[in-house]
């Protein structure tokens, strides 16, 4: 590579032209500070752009902080004008990924980038693994459109607000969709396992109800969930999952609600427990005891025989 | 319905002048082959990514395996203890929720043509245990019949049937691939049953199989020939407007099929392997039999919900049996309790369950 060392004034840098710019969610700060304290240590890579102005190919975040830290002047690497646009791209690729691994969206923006010069082949054989994804076609339809995706929800990944599955879920849905739910999964702050479970109620109970994503959300039951003031966050987002869950499995949870009921009925003592068979499925019910010494197995014993009689206990394990 | 016609032929040259391969290349003039020692290793892909454009390949090789298998049933549920004849793999009706796209790991239309193997398999299987009674499928892996047009594999093994006394074949369908039973000495040890299910579901999740009225006046043929028939109710899929669509396919059956020629109609709600439900939305984003409300099942498959499973057979069941009261239905993978709430008994065993079936076939 034939780099001319040079020193040029900051304004002839064209700062708008991100062709080459592979950052996204960046902290200035570290680098700030270290250019303080230190200097810059690297000169940034540019190419002639016009008569009067050079394009950034690596260091755009260098020049950011020169800026914003007054100096008006920059010792900088130049690539001949003649120097291709792929060539530009890889010694941006390989300059970022030599020293720190792509969050989501700059490996979306990496590939984005890459197809203007590669067939989509040769990106998964020879650049995803690079990338730190697994080389299938799967994983580039899948990181691909996370880079055009709302600023909100692409700060929202970058902060861990929501998971990548969820994002990449987003990134495939309509705009309408995609913002109501994306909002709505970020206000909800959720666990990944929740999320991931809520994501699953709320597209599939749009498909079976044949219900526009953000029609569900905004139905009076979900906002009287997520305005009831009474409710702490966890307690919104247990209702809001149980409130999910009966819609989209009605008649399970019906039957769930009925054994509950039901076993309201038989009074059980605190220290036993019955549980149905997993989904009612089987046909074996389990029963816990908690006792402490035999007198407390032999009174348990006699609550359980007395609850043999029963009618309720008849109509849990018979129905 | 379109018949298979593939784009490419692979044949493994061990198998190269076996008489299968050579009808089947016969009937396929023009179109490329190529001779290999063996199947290469695939790509990586996920076999689903290539399965569309792997069914254009059809591929003549040898079974180094076992032909003859045990049907692998599904365990806590009633089995039938079906038993699997494995001539070919691979179907290119692909019904959106066909169990193959999770189960083949090779995604080319394959054809087993070492026949004489299979039939060498089978004579020893069928001669070891005289006294038992073996009721044989060969649509577990296939369907019986998409490749008969190409293979004639009917005329090999419907003759072999008839004259084996403790064996009976079922051939199980969709299509109405049967000009070359026309005429075969059966014995009445071939009983050719077909895979029925709701218009709407046939239009929307079996697209590529034949129409129901093909499918019934293609049993309708085959009894004219004299063969036994049976029914399959496999997968009933839930939807809302179900029992009038339903009811109209057994209204539809029982206009034109003799329940006399019937062995048996079975009944099996549409129920899953976990790993099917990513591989059925990513190849079918339209479907939409997956949004109703399953459970994990104690198979670990997913099913409905129960009492939706025991509505769905109880009503089927009424409505075949307002048709002919003596019909024999079976429950395919259901429990006892299933078994008993839709139909009003139950098999003890699955031993007991094939005895049932044996009768159906010797009666």
């Amino acid at each position: 590579m034939d780099l001319q060392t040079k020193r040029i004034y900051l304004k002839t840098i064209d700062l708008k032209d991100k062709t080459f710019l592979l950052s996204y969610g960046y902290d200035l700060n570290p680098l700030k500070q270290s250019i303080k304290q230190v200097g810059l240590l690297n000169p940034p890579i540019l190419r002639k752009k016009s008569a009067a102005t050079y394009q950034i190919i690596c260091g755009y975040k260098r020049v950011l902080v020169l800026k914003e830290l007054g100096i008006s002047s920059l010792t900088s690497a130049i690539l001949p004008s003649k120097t291709g646009d792929r060539e530009n791209l890889l010694l941006s690729l390989y300059d970022n990924t030599s020293h720190r691994e792509f969050n989501p969206i700059e490996k979306s923006m990496a590939i984005i980038k890459l197809q203007n010069y590669y067939p989509e082949e040769k990106i998964v054989d020879g650049f995803l693994p690079v990338l730190k994804l697994q080389p299938h076609i799967t994983q580039l339809k899948a990181f691909r459109p996370l880079c055009r995706l709302e600023r909100e929800i692409k700060d929202a990944l970058l902060e861990g607000k929501i998971s990548e599955h969820t994002a990449i879920q987003l990134s495939q849905m309509d705009r309408a969709s995609r913002r109501a739910l994306g909002k709505f999964l970020i206000a909800l702050r959720l666990s990944v396992s929740k999320q991931a479970e809520i994501l699953e109620y709320v597209l599939e109970i749009a498909i079976r109800e044949n219900l526009p994503i953000e029609k569900l959300i905004h139905t009076s039951e979900m906002r009287s969930i997520l305005d009831d003031e009474k409710l702490n966050q966890p307690q919104k987002v247990e209702a809001i999952r149980k409130h999910l869950r009966e819609r989209r499995y009605p008649q399970l949870s019906k039957k769930e609600r009925e054994f509950t009921r039901n076993l309201k009925q038989l009074k059980l003592h605190p220290y036993i427990n019955l549980r149905p068979p997993p989904f009612f499925e089987g046909n074996h019910y389990h029963l816990n005891l908690c006792f402490k010494n035999l007198d407390g197995l032999k009174q348990n014993l006699q609550k359980l025989e007395s609850l043999l009689k029963n009618h309720s206990l008849r109509t849990i394990i018979e129905s | 319905m379109e018949r298979y016609r593939p784009q490419r032929i692979l044949v493994e040259k061990s198998v190269k002048n076996l008489p299968l391969t050579q009808t089947v290349i016969r009937r396929l003039e023009g179109i490329p082959i190529e001779f290999i020692k063996q199947l290469k290793p695939l790509p990586v892909e996920p076999i689903q990514d290539l399965w569309l454009d792997g069914q254009k390949t059809l591929l003549l090789c040898r079974n180094k395996g076992r032909f003859f298998e045990l049907c692998p049933g599904t365990k806590n549920y009633l089995c039938c203890l079906y038993k699997i004849l494995n001539f070919a793999t691979n179907c290119y009706l692909n019904c959106t929720y066909c169990i193959l796209q999770a189960y083949l790991n090779n995604p080319f239309m394959v054809l087993y043509t070492n026949t004489n193997e299979m039939f060498k398999e089978l004579d020893e299987v069928l001669n070891q245990h005289p006294k038992t009674l073996y009721r044989i499928g060969t649509g577990e892996y296939t369907d019986s019949l998409i490749l008969d047009h190409l293979t004639s594999f009917t005329q090999l093994v419907i003759p072999y049937f008839a004259t084996k006394g403790n064996a009976f074949l079922e051939l199980k369908t969709k299509a109405d691939i049967i000009e070359n039973l026309e005429g075969l000495e059966h014995g009445g040890k071939t009983i050719v049953s077909w895979s029925l299910n709701a218009e709407p579901i046939i239009r929307s999740e079996e697209k590529n199989a034949c129409s129901l009225d093909n499918r019934i006046k293609a049993a309708y043929q085959c009894q004219k020939w004299g063969y036994k028939s049976g029914f399959h109710f496999d997968p009933l899929i839930y939807y809302p407007g179900w029992e009038d669509d339903y009811k109209k396919v057994v209204e539809k059956l029982f206009r034109t099929i003799d329940p006399a020629s019937l062995c048996w109609i079975s009944l099996g709600c549409f129920r899953f392997i976990p790993k099917l439900k990513p591989i059925i939305k990513k190849r079918y984003p339209e479907s939409r039999i997956l949004y109703q409300e399953f459970i994990r099942g104690l198979d670990g498959k997913m099913r409905y919900f129960k009492p939706i499973r025991i509505e769905m057979y109880t009503k089927m069941a009424e409505w075949i049996k307002s048709y002919d009261s003596k019909m024999f239905i079976y429950l395919c993978m259901e429990s006892k309790e299933v078994w008993e709430k839709s139909l009003g008994f139950s098999p003890l065993s699955n031993q007991e369950l094939n005895g049932w079936l044996n009768t159906q076939c010797t009666s």
